[in-house]
């Protein structure tokens, strides 16, 4: 097995060629999102079943979307779970209570204590510190979005009806709540157009938020590669699962964000080497190479499993870790003796909703995305930028 | 074996016909026919006539994008004329250390334009950038592209302008130079200044020339997206989303082989209209 490292910027694109080209000489792909993409390469019959690899003994050690998310239309397998990318919610501990503000546990909370963070963080930390840094930039304003329905007992996405659910009251929640961060200058503008996630977590990090909401990995790369700024002053924890501290009022069942990126093999690959890339899969979604995941890169594991393994930290081989990192010309990575913020960690990979899209859905966000950029910069109307998306999002997933 | 011309001339335009055909007759008849076609790769590949040409004309994205593209391409090459042609006429005057300059000044033909997206970020990054940082210093406060859409397509004008002023600055240098030195030199006696000079001899008899180049300038700044990519990726809010940006997203992110086929149609459709519209108002000058 031959590792071929290309840009992560041109993952999806080099995706397409292999496979569109029937390359043989690539073995295994990585599916760069699972909304929509896994769906268009079975349905072209670009990747290679692995029903092998899931034997009903297997399924029973993942949860339901993760499973979903390897599956497809026919009802075979076609992947294999790799790197799970949940959402967390950070708060840098000491301001709380230095500010006497109370850790919020649902979304309606976070604004109100976002609100009196961003007025104390003027006054003791200054003006360019913000209440909280949340990304909106493109598709993570999907994300986001998906991140605070799911609590709602919301879904993005009716399978049945074959539509996105934008004429709900919990969609203009979401809206709302975020388009009202930017319109009080609780978080910078930046985060619209400028800064992805990691960019506002690590600005969090250097002590310019009191809360952010960003991927897991965060939790783990702080102590690390932020050490000098904020080293351990943070809670990390799932984003809420309530919006007010009152029941979900929509008709699905609340839970939280999770998304991974699946390991596939392509069809036009020759069978030795789809066997060799089977082997691979196996190994990648296994214990053993999901634990370096967890307690050294900082990503997470859809397979629940690994977090329940109190010996995990003994079994990292710290001397690889060192070598690798001073390969990557990267700081060696705290060596933990146990699982942080491993209850957490386990609850979004068992909790975790993933949802699946129709083709064009990745266009059809960005353009929504694009509305809500105009009405938090203040370029167009609120209300009119709204029905403006709802109506892209009508008509997305439709004939293209 | 002896030949007729007619038949000898034949037989030496087949290569250039074959090129013709497999380069551009046969990939360009393709584009078309995948362009008639619902393919999507999820629903079974089915001929749909012109429903995704109704598709991309009905969609307001599009059209934006087209209209982002005409004010790029127009800025870009407003630009890069405007420079290269103060840069060639300094150029073609220097008699000392000629060699030097023109080296440097074709410098930035060698940086690729998504390195070039990646060095004009910087440039404009509104804590670290140069630019901003002058602006600052010049009591006008920080400049932040990828939050103003004015400033974000000025941004991704000056990048792609940036590449683009080196070869231009080559081009009308050659016409220059190609021009008698004896007329400037009988002006420069009849007391005639830069501009004058300029005016009467450099503009007219380089006319052909400057025209080539505002042509090609205008039709591959069209069709740009590399420096859009790295800078700004099609925003502020879509302020920088020109038509090549809508052909990526249609292609790679949505897979809609189709519809990125008719977008790849219609972008050689405004392709030709700007050819036939700046060949007519060049043809209309000569004469």
């Amino acid at each position: 097995v031959e590792y071929v490292p290309y840009s992560g910027t041109l993952g999806a694109q080099k995706n397409l060629s292999v496979l569109s080209t029937k390359d043989p000489s690539i073995t295994g792909v990585q599916i760069s999102t699972i909304s929509a993409e896994l769906l268009q390469f079975t349905s072209a019959g670009w990747l290679h079943p692995v029903n092998e690899l899931w034997p009903p003994e297997v399924q029973a050690l993942y949860n339901e979307p993760a499973l979903k998310g390897c599956m497809g239309p026919d009802g075979n397998f076609y992947a294999t779970p790799g790197i799970g990318f949940p959402y967390l919610f950070y708060a840098r501990k000491s301001w709380l209570e230095e500010a006497g503000v109370k850790m919020p546990t649902n979304w309606v909370e976070i604004l109100d204590a976002a609100r009196e963070m961003r007025e104390w963080c003027k006054t003791h930390k200054g003006e360019d510190v913000y209440g909280i840094n949340l990304s909106v930039m493109l598709l993570e304003f999907m994300e986001v979005t998906r991140v605070m329905l799911y609590p709602q007992g919301e879904r993005l996405y009716d399978v049945e009806a074959r539509k996105f659910r934008v004429d709900t009251p919990e969609f203009e929640n979401v809206w709302n709540w975020l388009l009202t961060t930017f319109l009080e200058d609780l978080n910078p503008k930046a985060c619209i157009t400028e800064w992805d996630h990691h960019t506002a977590a690590e600005m969090m990090a250097i002590g310019k938020a009191a809360f952010c909401l960003s991927m897991a990995s965060h939790a783990l790369r702080w102590p690390t590669e932020f050490a000098q700024y904020i080293g351990e002053d943070y809670i990390a924890v799932p984003p809420p699962s309530s919006w007010d501290g009152k029941p979900a009022t929509g008709p699905y069942p609340p839970g939280t964000y999770y998304d991974y990126d699946p390991d596939a093999i392509n069809a036009a690959a020759p069978d030795e080497q789809k066997a060799a890339a089977m082997l691979y899969l196996d190994f990648h979604r296994s214990k053993e190479a999901m634990m370096y995941e967890v307690l050294v890169e900082g990503n997470e594991s859809p397979l629940p499993a690994v977090y329940e393994d109190p010996d995990l930290p003994k079994k990292i081989n710290w001397d690889v870790v060192r070598t690798v990192a001073e390969q990557l010309g990267l700081p060696e990575p705290k060596h933990w003796d146990y699982i942080p913020f491993k209850d957490v960690r386990m609850k979004v990979s068992k909790e975790g909703i993933v949802e699946l899209y129709p083709p064009g859905s990745s266009t059809a966000w960005q353009n929504v995305s694009d509305q809500f950029a105009q009405a938090a910069l203040g370029k167009k109307d609120s209300k009119q930028a709204l029905e403006d998306a709802k109506e892209i999002l009508r008509s997305a997933g439709l004939y293209h | 074996l002896k030949l007729s011309d007619r038949a000898y001339g034949v037989i030496l335009t087949i290569p250039g016909i074959i090129l013709l055909v497999v380069l551009i007759i046969y990939p360009l008849a393709q584009l078309i026919y995948l362009s008639l076609l619902r393919y999507d790769l999820v629903h079974p590949i089915s001929f749909v006539g012109l429903e995704n040409y109704r598709k991309i004309f009905s969609d307001p994205v599009f059209w934006d994008s087209v209209m982002k593209v005409l004010i790029f391409a127009s800025g870009t090459t407003s630009f890069t004329f405007l420079i290269s042609l103060i840069l060639a006429h300094s150029l073609g005057r220097i008699k000392r250390g000629v060699g030097i300059l023109r080296t440097l000044v074709l410098f930035p033909w060698a940086v690729p334009a998504a390195v070039s997206g990646i060095f004009w970020v910087w440039m404009f990054d509104p804590v670290y950038g140069l630019i901003s940082n002058l602006s600052k210093l010049s009591g006008f406060g920080p400049i932040d592209i990828t939050l103003d859409d004015k400033l974000a397509m000025l941004g991704v004008i000056l990048s792609d302008s940036w590449i683009r002023i080196p070869g231009v600055t080559l081009m009308i240098l050659a016409g220059l130079q190609s021009i008698p030195q004896e007329l400037y030199d009988s002006a420069r006696v009849d007391g005639a200044d830069i501009i004058q000079t300029f005016r009467h001899i450099s503009l007219p008899l380089n006319k052909r020339q400057m025209f080539y180049t505002i042509f090609i300038t205008f039709l591959f700044s069209s069709r740009t997206i590399d420096v859009i990519v790295t800078m700004t990726q099609g925003g502020p809010a879509k302020a920088t989303y020109v038509l090549g940006y809508y052909f990526f997203d249609t292609l790679y992110k949505d897979k809609f082989f189709g519809k990125s086929a008719a977008v790849g149609v219609a972008m050689l459709i405004i392709c030709v209209i700007i050819t036939l519209t700046l060949g007519r108002l060049f043809m209309r000058r000569r004469e």
